[in-house]
């Protein structure tokens, strides 16, 4: 049985300017996290009548890349195949911590191991 | 996923012990991206991202498997099965560029043609699978969970984390 993978010790996860194209794992900031409240504004598409675009207000923080790197990247050519990009938001520890989301004593445990 | 802390020079792009919500995707353009970028996973780092989302993906499935959906829902299979099919299933749909990117809720009939809202029954599993799983940190991002898992596409993550051409991440 092989054994169960250990998380990576924290210099390990970062590096900068790695490769130029955006690749899974990448950390932005000030994303739209597009968080779909109630909308600014309503647009209903002429054409069909059926679909409608919602937008805003939006929030902005940190996120990261969960798209595939093999999918963002094109097949025998430079560039990216498709402008989607699929992100997570990144929220800061002492923010969950502090609306209750974590508890204090579990912090050892969510650093530690695999998680 | 626990991310430990970004300490860099430019105090801009340092960033404090945080956690990667694998259960909120959300779908952007490119062009949102373009310059924002503050730093990269190196490969261990890469590793373990796709570890985690394995991890998540998987244990998804397991969570909302059949069996479980029989017993919470057996009036509607119609409904379910459209759920399973769009929403959570890592082996089966693509992207579609028209009800995916940018900011655009689909408010289409579940069942129609070039539809991708999912049926009220597929919308209060979501709410309970969300109630059962997963923290929430504030109303805010409950809400943003709620929405965003209606358009839920964890397709490609899903899947290509398991090719081994995935390996140069």
């Amino acid at each position: 049985m092989s054994p169960r993978p250990e998380r990576p010790s924290d210099a390990e996860y970062y590096e900068r300017d790695r490769v130029e194209l955006f690749s899974q794992g990448d950390l932005f900031r000030d994303v739209p996290l597009a968080y779909p409240l109630p909308a600014d504004e309503l647009v209903v598409d002429e054409q069909g009548g059926r679909r409608r675009f919602l937008s805003g207000p939006l929030e902005f923080g940190p996120a990261m890349l969960i798209t595939p790197s093999c999918s963002m990247g094109a097949q025998g050519t430079a560039g990216y195949s498709h402008p989607v990009r699929t992100l997570v938001p990144v929220l800061r520890l002492d923010q969950l911590v502090e609306q209750g989301v974590i508890k204090e004593t579990a912090l050892d445990d969510l650093g530690a191991s695999t998680t | 996923m626990y991310l430990p802390p970004l300490e860099v020079a430019e105090l801009e792009f340092a960033m404090p012990e945080s956690v990667a919500l694998l259960y909120m995707p959300m779908t952007l353009h490119h062009a949102f991206l373009e310059g924002q970028r503050v730093s990269q996973l190196a490969y261990r780092g890469a590793q373990q991202l796709q570890r985690k989302l394995v991890w998540f993906y998987s244990g998804w499935l397991e969570e909302t498997s059949t069996r479980s959906i029989r017993q919470w829902i057996e009036a509607d299979w119609r409904s379910v099965a459209v759920l399973v099919d769009r929403s959570m299933n890592p082996w089966v749909g693509g992207y579609r560029s028209g009800t995916q990117s940018g900011f655009r809720t689909d408010t289409g009939r579940a069942g129609e043609a070039g539809s991708t809202a999912p049926p009220v029954l597929g919308k209060l599993l979501l709410h309970r699978l969300l109630a059962r799983s997963f923290p929430v940190p504030s109303d805010n991002l409950l809400a943003t969970a709620r929405s965003r898992l209606v358009h839920f596409r964890p397709i490609r993550s899903g899947h290509c984390v398991l090719r081994s051409s995935c390996k140069n991440t």
